[in-house]
């Protein structure tokens, strides 16, 4: 059966097409064009309309191309062994012939990434390929962590985000974004005041708050209103954030949901088991054979609660200490905090894509303590595993008869 | 006196010597099973990536006790693997209170070379200082601290000078006798016969957690005569400057802002730079990049390191994806041997 769209989403779907145009037209006329890995300063970019494209939405682009397997046989030929998702843009580098639209302009600098070792690596070999020069800041959130969070993390990362990162990386990492906005304001020749940093604050809190009043909606519905694989899409509205556009966006796509709550339009044709997929890769291929076997919808992800992540209480004057920060700790996949998601969106079981052990995962204890029937598949079971594994799992623990 | 245990290569063991305490390096022989991660770390974090063999083992030395006796221990920021371990022997010591885990403190690192780097890196050695001090009971005295430097630098001669010996080519020094002399007190190299000539070969890629890999290469008429690791020749590299602004501390906090933990030099171009600079200096015929599976550091290195060492015309076998067991699996061993082969004609 196919899914028919939010007509929200296809807006967003058809503005980021427009926006992706426009962008590569004005870095081809010669505009200054940055390429930023996520999470790293494209909040700063957005506030200045400073055209940035972000690595991991580039790769996905890129991953939908189908052109993937050429780029990861390229790398592997050069001596690089996989998994490749990061990596893939670096590919299009090395043969932009396999690239979507023959591959990118070459940017003005490219801003990231600290996550870890392999990402940090393939920006300084990626940026050497472009000729363009590189600036990673350090204490990315996903870096290797210097403290552990408390478990309910999440329900304060907001307001008290002071006691929740780690104030010598916070410090480390708002020294270095100082550093990198005042280079760019002499590369631009541009002023890029605080001030206007402040603004764009302010419209992300915005956004953020009416994109979680939607995911109140849906979790709240009696009829689950929306394909999950809708709400994946609508999620690249992120990469607008700050920007008017980006608020406009959610809200539209805030008021569809609320009209088809209030109409009781149904997302899927299925209702039944509602699941929370804890994960933060893209749409399971089995999500369609379980709803079409056991009338078991995915709900929610973590993507559901992302918005209200990347709020942020601040001080106008400074409002690069609490964006620091946020660079610091975005999210972390935590049991409690998944169990919340779980129960916030009245899951009947929790599916998570993590590794399987002999000795019962963090997730497994917090969600069957939470009396709910928990499932783990990891990431790359073959599809034909996966629906064993379900099959077992839905008539065993959930008793449940394929209808 | 009591003990501080420490990973990698770039703690400042002055520090902690004139702190009072004993410095007790903390490494372990890579083993295939970690019972002990896969009980208390794995289940704790479930998203956790595969890591490489030798960090597993170090972890799994740790949870067990079987690193011998340890009032406190400290985590640098390293490779990703090393640095992860300061948080999943917290988190395991949470779920298992009785695991023999010391007291341990996190030096943490800006790894990119920048003005705000320096400072930061400073700040972090200040953190290790008031930690030790608080360890100790009282504070580090300069003039104490000036004698470590002293006395480490002195060592670090000493190493020097068997990486000089080993750069010989009127001598024949195993590469294994050097690992083991630049763990010594007073490094020293057994005497070597002349004239001898082996194969000289640079090794590079992975960490290593012994010389496994040194004396399979000499049970085939092979010798390394330099490397990239934590455990070899760039021990004694980098003195510290006791006068650095008139200051031994910040003779401390200069040299761990310019040593990398774990080799894991930035940007990947002076990486490159060290490694050709090893290799020519110690007349190295050829080279081997030895990465371990999971180790993504040293894989998106080695490309680069090996095109580096083919300019300076040093033929270069990478070998990806490799057990990191001690005992050599059979595909990179054949392809050793016959790499080997190759460049002896």
């Amino acid at each position: 059966m196919t899914l028919e769209r939010l007509a929200s989403v296809d807006a967003m779907r058809a503005y980021q097409r427009e926006w992706l145009e426009s962008t590569r037209a004005h870095a081809q006329r010669g505009g200054p064009f940055i390429l930023c890995n996520s999470d790293e300063f494209e909040d700063i970019l957005n506030a200045f309309e400073i055209p940035s494209l972000v690595i991991n939405y580039w790769n996905f682009v890129i991953l939908r191309s189908g052109n993937a397997r050429p780029l990861q046989r390229q790398l592997i030929e050069r001596g690089y062994p996989g998994p490749h998702f990061f990596s893939l843009g670096y590919a299009t580098a090395l043969d932009p012939a396999q690239a979507p639209w023959g591959g990118l302009p070459t940017p003005r600098l490219l801003v990231g990434s600290s996550r870890n070792d392999y990402e940090r690596r393939v920006c300084e070999l990626w940026a050497e390929k472009l000729g363009c020069p590189l600036f990673p800041i350090d204490f990315n959130f996903g870096s290797p962590r210097a403290t552990p969070l408390p478990g309910d993390w999440w329900r304060t990362v907001r307001t008290d985000w002071r006691a929740l990162t780690d104030p010598a990386r916070v410090e480390g990492r708002y020294e270095q974004v100082r550093a990198f906005l005042n280079y760019l304001e002499r590369d631009l020749g541009r002023p890029l005041p605080i001030a206007d940093i402040a603004a764009a604050m302010e419209r992300i809190n915005r956004q953020m708050d009416i994109w979680m009043e939607a995911d109140a909606l849906i979790a709240g519905a009696r009829v689950h209103p929306i394909a999950f694989r809708d709400q994946l899409a609508m999620y690249q509205a992120m990469w607008h954030r700050g920007r008017p556009d980006g608020v406009r966006l959610v809200s539209d796509y805030r008021d569809e949901i609320a009209e088809r709550v209030a109409r009781g339009v149904a997302g899927y044709a299925e209702s039944g088991l509602r699941v929370l997929f804890w994960s933060v890769n893209a749409e399971p291929d089995f999500h369609a054979w379980m709803r079409e076997r056991f009338g078991a919808i995915i709900v929610a992800s973590p993507y559901s609660a992302m918005p209200a992540m990347y709020a942020r209480d601040f001080d106008p004057a400074d409002p690069l200490l609490a964006l620091s920060a946020r660079h610091t700790l975005l999210f972390q996949l935590t049991p409690e905090w998944m169990v919340a998601e779980a129960e916030r969106h009245r899951c009947d079981l929790i599916i998570s894509s993590e590794a399987i052990g002999d000795h019962g995962s963090v997730n497994e204890r917090a969600a069957e303590a939470a009396g709910i029937p928990f499932l783990a598949i990891p990431q790359g079971t073959p599809p034909a595993d996966a629906e064993q594994r379900l099959e077992r799992f839905f008539s065993e623990r959930l008793g449940r008869k394929p209808g | 006196m009591r003990t501080i245990g420490y990973i990698c290569d770039n703690v400042p063991l002055e520090l902690i010597e004139a702190a009072g305490f004993r410095a007790h390096r903390v490494s372990a022989r890579p083993v295939a099973t970690t019972a002990l991660v896969d009980r208390h770390v794995k289940p704790e974090l479930p998203f956790r990536a595969a890591r490489p063999s030798l960090t597993e083992s170090i972890l799994d030395a740790i949870l067990g006790g079987r690193v011998g006796p340890l009032d406190h221990l400290v985590i640098p920021r390293g490779s990703d693997p090393v640095t992860e371990m300061y948080v999943e022997l917290l988190l395991a010591k949470r779920r298992s209170p009785d695991l023999p885990i010391p007291t341990l403190h996190f030096l943490d690192r800006n790894v990119w070379p920048s003005e705000e780097a320096r400072a930061f890196n400073g700040r972090a050695i200040e953190r290790l200082r008031a930690q030790l001090e608080t360890w100790a009971g009282g504070s580090i005295d300069a003039e104490k601290l000036r004698e470590t430097i002293g006395r480490h630098n002195a060592r670090r001669a000493r190493m020097r000078a068997v990486t000089d010996e080993r750069a010989r080519v009127d001598r024949d020094v195993a590469g294994s006798a050097a690992l083991a002399a630049y763990a010594m007190e007073t490094p020293r190299l057994p005497d070597s016969p002349a004239g001898a000539r082996r194969l000289r070969l640079f090794l590079g890629g992975s960490e290593v957690g012994d010389a496994s890999i040194y004396r399979w290469l000499e049970d085939h008429d092979a010798t390394v005569v330099a490397e990239d690791h934590g455990l070899g020749q760039r021990l004694g590299e980098a003195d510290a400057d006791a006068d650095e602004e008139g200051c031994p501390f910040a003779a401390i906090a200069a040299r761990f802002d310019k040593m990398p933990g774990w080799s894991a030099s930035m940007p990947l171009a002076e990486r490159a730079r060290q490694t050709v600079r090893r290799a020519t200096a110690a007349h190295a015929d050829a080279a081997i990049l030895y990465v371990h599976r999971h180790d993504r550091l040293a894989a998106w290195e080695a490309p680069t390191l090996k095109d580096a060492l083919a300019d300076a015309g040093i033929p270069t076998l990478l070998i990806n994806e490799a057990s990191g067991d001690p005992d050599l699996d059979a595909e990179s061993g054949a392809a050793i041997e016959s790499f080997l082969r190759e460049n002896r004609r």
